[in-house]
């Protein structure tokens, strides 16, 4: 793994000879991206499962007879690894910050695969984190064109 | 909400924050050293240990929809400590992006 000297520079868009080169399954963004899509899975699974289980008091400890949360857990955990690669790349603060795109699907991955209703406003929250993610990832994409 | 469950929800926030910055340490530094980075990641999971069983004591206290809008200032948050701790740069772009976002995770979280 090659080391880094220096976190890729946002504004300048001037440091493509600290972004090593790297398989494409390797890109740093790719590992947010699976971040997302495991943390939200995991959040959608410990909701399947616990609604199937009987409520219990002691932090919904009654939650771990169930399959699907075990597997909520096990998303958990490889979300965790694949963040950890993300950040060996990519400045904490744009990793989180693009990581907010959770936000987005949670919400959708519940309406989908769960059934629940969203609010007029909800969407518009939606909308607006989208934005703000676009805002944030479109010098980052520029960046990897010159690549 | 009284202050002392803000204070509560502050330091729950700050802990999962202090995490992402541990990890940040043990996966970002050019010249880690293998234990360097085992000593990094397990501060990171002691942080963030903490920070989610003060959300999950908080939790009973108030409904979700209540204090889950907090959520919103994870991010700016995020963006001092990562200045503050890692020395990373602020850019209008990214501060904008910011502000965007925890505008529309409030809407999200808050409704």
């Amino acid at each position: 793994m090659p080391s880094l000297t220096s976190e890729p520079d946002h504004a300048g868009l001037k440091s493509e000879q600290n972004v090593p080169k790297m398989a494409w399954y390797l890109n740093p963004y790719l590992h947010i991206g699976f971040t997302v899509i495991l943390s939200a899975a995991a959040q959608i699974l410990f909701k399947a499962g616990s609604d199937n289980t009987p409520g219990g008091t002691l932090l919904g400890v009654s939650s771990l007879a169930s399959p699907a949360v075990w597997l909520g857990i096990g998303c958990m955990i490889a979300s965790l690894f694949v963040w950890l690669h993300a950040l060996r790349f990519v400045p904490l603060i744009i990793a989180f910050s693009l990581a907010a795109a959770t936000q987005v699907v949670v919400p959708l991955g519940s309406w989908l695969f769960l059934g629940e209703q969203i609010s007029l406003v909800r969407w518009g929250g939606i909308l607006i984190v989208t934005l703000g993610i676009m805002i944030i990832a479109r010098p980052l994409a520029r960046l990897e064109e010159r690549l | 909400m009284t202050l002392f469950f803000f204070l509560l929800l502050l330091i729950s926030n700050s802990s999962a924050i202090a995490g992402q910055v541990c990890f940040k340490r043990a996966m970002g530094h050019p010249a880690v050293v293998a234990w360097h980075r085992r000593a990094w990641i397990g501060a990171g999971l002691v942080a963030a240990a903490i920070g989610f069983f003060f959300w999950l004591a908080l939790l009973p206290h108030f409904p979700l929809s209540k204090i889950y809008p907090i959520e919103a200032i994870d991010r700016p948050m995020m963006a001092v400590a990562a200045s503050l701790f890692l020395r990373e740069r602020l850019t209008p772009q990214l501060i904008l992006g910011i502000a965007v976002i925890s505008i529309g995770t409030a809407l999200v979280a808050g409704t």
